[in-house]
């Protein structure tokens, strides 16, 4: 969320006035277009308020600026309940400067799904899921080995750990999880880190902030004060923690060799980088150099970044890092890297070569001039058009709500973006055909992707800041209905071969965004069934087994043994 | 250069305000009242709305600002000379397609179109764009060379680009791209010691090129603050290690920042500069001439107790005991300065 065109205005702009009242949201770049298409395969249709779905965020702004009103909250896509579809679990923020007492504050919601794409506010039946914290962002994942959905909520005050029961009902288990770490956290990842079959957790810590004395940033007139620059305010370290296996924690930030993790973190996504079977972790910093860490496999990392090249875009400059998207952009069967960031920077794609190199290939792409303008959060990489390759799509909103006042081009609300990818990793900016997605400008925040409505294909949710969560259904039916594996641990590997000497390689999720966790399943899309499938746990050695039919295929790992048992269609919530 | 070095030349381009019309004008721009100079303007072009040279001061000073679209809708009419001013607004509007067809033949602009080219990807063009400027302003330019080198290691041929990013490097030892992409392509090849060596070194550059960049933004943008003047004096002093004429730099920042303080701003920043002379330029002279000269203007008797710990550690107790006897007619009963008065007098018995 680095403010580097924008800062200098922010804080220097005293000498400097004038503006204009904005009119629509993001100005025309090469990025934009007015129309929009309703239909094709990439359109999708806003099906908020037919979905029932009214999850309004309160970002408490205040007229002091304080900077954690900008940040938005994020979401996660869970089967809290266990029937089949995806629930929807917001966070919220509230009022500022908050009170540890929060009784009357907004608090997080949880809306669970019909099965059909229709949902209820369950808040009320969720127990400590409806915590009231000034959330930021929310991981999700079995921490116990109960087989239920468990959430980490990351707050500016102490984060929660919530183990849910499978019914959509939560208790608070932080204290006894060793959790609640009290600072300014923000992105979080489950992952299995040592191979030992449970999900340990990494926490980024953002910014030292004092609610209590805010700086005063911007021109000292009525309607000029803005958020300050995050270069005003000290780092916080990230911190490691290892699941004992029963779902409690030990911190081992030093121990795994993360102490050097002072960044200004917002995002945190495990990935296997290099290929060698464990999960491998990036960390989207804030203005600051991101980090690539590489696992040896026992949980203990070494940094990777230098030798990586992901700490800077090919320009040799950092950016500030918001959102990643992780996934094979390209075709080769490696992971590739995407990562968010602020304005007058662009999204940067970074291809993996192999042997723990990559390359910004962004402009190569075709991904530099469409976000260089707008400042870029949650991003998804998902075949959204079903054609078997990941596509692009970013949620992207200005910090300042008075940006208008400093840059004349620039607005708070921004039009998403869409990208068509090609298969070989080249895309095509399809924003124009993104439907109801892209139509309107937001302050976009998170974004992720799931089959909301159980018809195949993928759906998305934005959340905006201070503003409303959006459900975009995909219009139209999938061309052909799709293998999906529901049930693989964070990281496993699918690789497909089809008939046609295609293949395709898929990362199971929550694929973190921007502060929330999308979907976990695996989407195969194709006209034909695969011939082969072969599946690659976390620490674990590829193996093949039967191709599944389309639907719904539960993936049960115990021990390292793999079971597949086809699910019939997800049913209505017994709540 | 990069969107950042770009957008900087263009905070940094002053507007060319000329004539008695634009005279009430350029008084308030310099005295930072910009929203009501840029008000003037306009209402003067309303009224001449053909005056060539108004309109082109107004769009000059807008994209100064970062008034983007203004300085858009007032492109429209510019004469053929200025032309390049509706392509650096469309520029930095990121309508790169529509910025190619107005950009100009100056160097800036000429690096925009680069720019305009890479970020949509029509990298036939921009190779051809880069033979032309080789052509143009010389083989050697090293903006030339780095877009060269940027072109090698588009294609994969990092070897070619090697001995470019080096001559870039000794010229520009500040330059980031080349140190990072130096570096990331010595590491691909037998040479991967040097490589990971060359990405340490950018790894610690890049944090003070980032405060750099925020203080130049804050010079371009007040230059008359003696504040940013400082900061941009502390940023540069940090880059020392990295680049010798840096040392130059800092210490005119540190100059004008004196020349720009209020009486209540000038301790501090001549605590810097006068540690500056000391530490970096090896000029101890500079320094006690600096600290003596503020110290009449400001009266600040921290000025005079940092002369005297320079004029003791050069061994110039006598000096030194004068200055601080002093000090203490400013401060009495200050124990501070007590005790370093008593460490003199015990050097000087000592001598």
């Amino acid at each position: 969320m680095r403010v580097r065109a924008a800062s200098g205005l922010a804080v220097l702009l005293t000498a400097c006035g004038g503006g204009t009242t904005p009119t629509d949201g993001s100005p025309p770049g090469d990025a934009t277009s007015a129309s929009q298409s309703k239909t094709g395969p990439l359109a999708f249709v806003d099906a908020t308020a037919a979905s029932g779905l009214a999850f309004l965020h309160d970002a408490g702004l205040t007229p002091e600026k304080h900077l954690p009103e900008t940040m938005g909250a994020g979401a996660a896509l869970v089967d809290v309940d266990r029937d089949g579809d995806l629930d929807l679990y917001f966070v919220q923020s509230g009022p500022l400067p908050f009170d540890v007492d929060r009784g009357a504050s907004p608090k997080n919601e949880l809306w669970i799904n019909d099965g059909s794409g229709h949902f209820i506010d369950a808040s009320a039946k969720s127990g400590a899921a409806a915590h009231a914290g000034y959330g930021m962002g929310v991981a999700a994942g079995d921490v116990n080995g109960d087989g239920h959905v468990d959430l980490f909520v990351t707050n500016l005050g102490p984060d929660v750990l919530l183990l849910g029961d499978g019914t959509g009902a939560f208790t608070d288990a932080t204290a006894a999880a060793g959790l609640g770490d009290p600072r300014w956290t923000a992105g979080a990842t489950f992952f299995d880190a040592d191979g030992d079959s449970d999900l340990d957790l990494y926490v980024t810590g953002y910014l030292e902030y004092d609610l209590s004395n805010p700086e005063f940033c911007g021109k000292r007139e009525p309607g000029w004060r803005s958020y300050c620059h995050p270069d005003l305010y000290p780092g916080l370290q990230d911190r490691f923690y290892r699941n004992r296996g029963d779902g409690t924690f030990e911190e081992r930030t030093e121990a795994a060799g993360l102490a050097d993790s002072l960044g200004k973190g917002l995002g945190a996504a495990a990935f296997d980088a290099d290929d060698d079977g464990d999960l491998d972790l990036y960390v989207a910093n804030d203005s600051v150099e991101n980090r690539l860490w590489i696992n040896a496999g026992d949980g203990t990392f070494t940094d990777g970044t230098l030798l990586s090249g992901t700490g800077v875009n090919g320009q040799g400059l950092t950016e500030a890092g918001m959102g990643i998207a992780t996934g094979d952009l390209d075709g080769d069967g490696r992971a590739d890297l995407y990562v968010t960031n602020f304005d007058d920077e662009s999204n940067t794609y970074y291809r993996n070569d192999g042997d723990g190199l990559f390359t910004d290939a962004t402009a190569r792409a075709g991904l530099e001039a469409a976000s260089r303008l707008p400042v870029g959060f949650g991003t998804v990489a998902a075949d959204l058009d079903g054609d078997g390759d990941l596509d692009l799509a970013v949620a992207n909103g200005h910090i300042i709500d008075n940006i208008h006042l400093y840059n004349d081009g620039k607005r708070w609300a921004q039009r998403a973006l869409l990208f068509e990818n090609d298969g070989s990793g080249h895309f095509r900016n399809a924003t124009d055909e993104a439907g109801d997605f892209a139509s309107a400008p937001l302050v976009g925040r998170g974004l992720y992707a799931g089959d909301l409505d159980g018809d195949g294909d993928l759906d998305l949710l934005q959340t905006e800041c201070n503003g409303a969560a959006r459900l975009y259904r995909k219009a139209g039916a999938p061309a052909a209905a799709p293998a999906v594996l529901v049930g693989l641990p964070p990281g496993a590997r699918v690789r497909v071969a089809f008939a046609d000497g295609r293949t395709i390689v898929r990362e199971a999720g929550p694929a973190i965004s921007y502060f929330g966790a999308g979907s976990s399943a695996v989407q195969i899309f194709g006209e034909e069934p695969p011939e082969t499938l072969e599946l690659r746990l976390p620490g674990h050695d590829w193996r093949t087994v039967a191709v599944p039919g389309s639907g719904r295929t539960l993936v049960e790992a115990t021990d390292g043994q793999v079971r597949l048992r086809p699910q019939p269609p997800a049913v209505d919530s017994p709540r | 250069m990069s969107i950042r070095s770009l957008l900087l030349v263009a905070l940094c381009a002053w507007p060319a305000f000329a004539g008695q019309t634009t005279e009430e004008a350029w008084e308030l721009w310099n005295a930072g009242e910009r929203a009501k100079a840029l008000a003037i303007l306009e209402e003067r072009l309303a009224e001449s709305p053909h005056d060539a040279r108004l309109r082109t001061g107004l769009v000059e000073a807008e994209l100064s600002v970062q008034r983007f679209e203004s300085a858009l809708v007032h492109s429209d009419g510019l004469p053929p000379e200025s032309a390049g001013l509706r392509g650096r607004a469309l520029y930095f509007l990121t309508r790169y397609s529509e910025a190619l067809e107005h950009l100009g033949a100056e160097r800036e602009e000429q690096l925009m179109r680069a720019e305009c080219l890479r970020a949509l990807a029509r990298f036939d063009e921009l190779d051809a764009l880069v033979v032309q400027l080789g052509r143009d302003l010389g083989d050697e330019d090293l903006d030339v060379q780095l877009l060269v080198a940027r072109g090698h290691l588009r294609r994969g041929e990092g070897a070619q680009a090697i001995p470019l990013l080096r001559r870039v490097l000794a010229a520009r030892p500040l330059e980031p791209e080349a140190l990072f992409a130096l570096g990331r392509a010595l590491v691909r090849t037998d040479a991967r010691e040097e490589g990971l060596a060359l990405l340490e070194r950018h790894r610690a550059l890049i944090p003070l090129l980032d405060a750099l960049d925020f203080a130049q933004r804050g010079v371009a943008l007040a230059p008359n603050g003696a504040a940013n003047q400082a900061g941009l004096g502390d940023a540069w002093r940090a880059l020392v290690p990295f680049s010798p004429a840096a040392k130059e730099r800092a210490s005119a920042a540190y100059a004008a920042a004196l020349a720009n303080a209020t009486p209540a701003e000038v301790t501090p920043i001549a605590l810097r500069a006068a540690r500056l002379h000391w530490e970096v330029l090896g000029d101890p002279e500079g320094a006690l001439d600096l600290l003596a000269l503020q110290q009449r203007r400001s009266g600040d008797v921290r000025l005079r107790v940092r002369r005297a710990d320079y004029l003791t550690e050069l061994g110039r107790y006598g000096e030194a005991r004068g200055e601080l006897q002093q000090a203490l007619l400013d401060r009495p009963g200050d124990r501070a300065i007590e005790q370093r008065l008593e460490r003199v007098r015990a050097l000087e018995e000592a001598e």
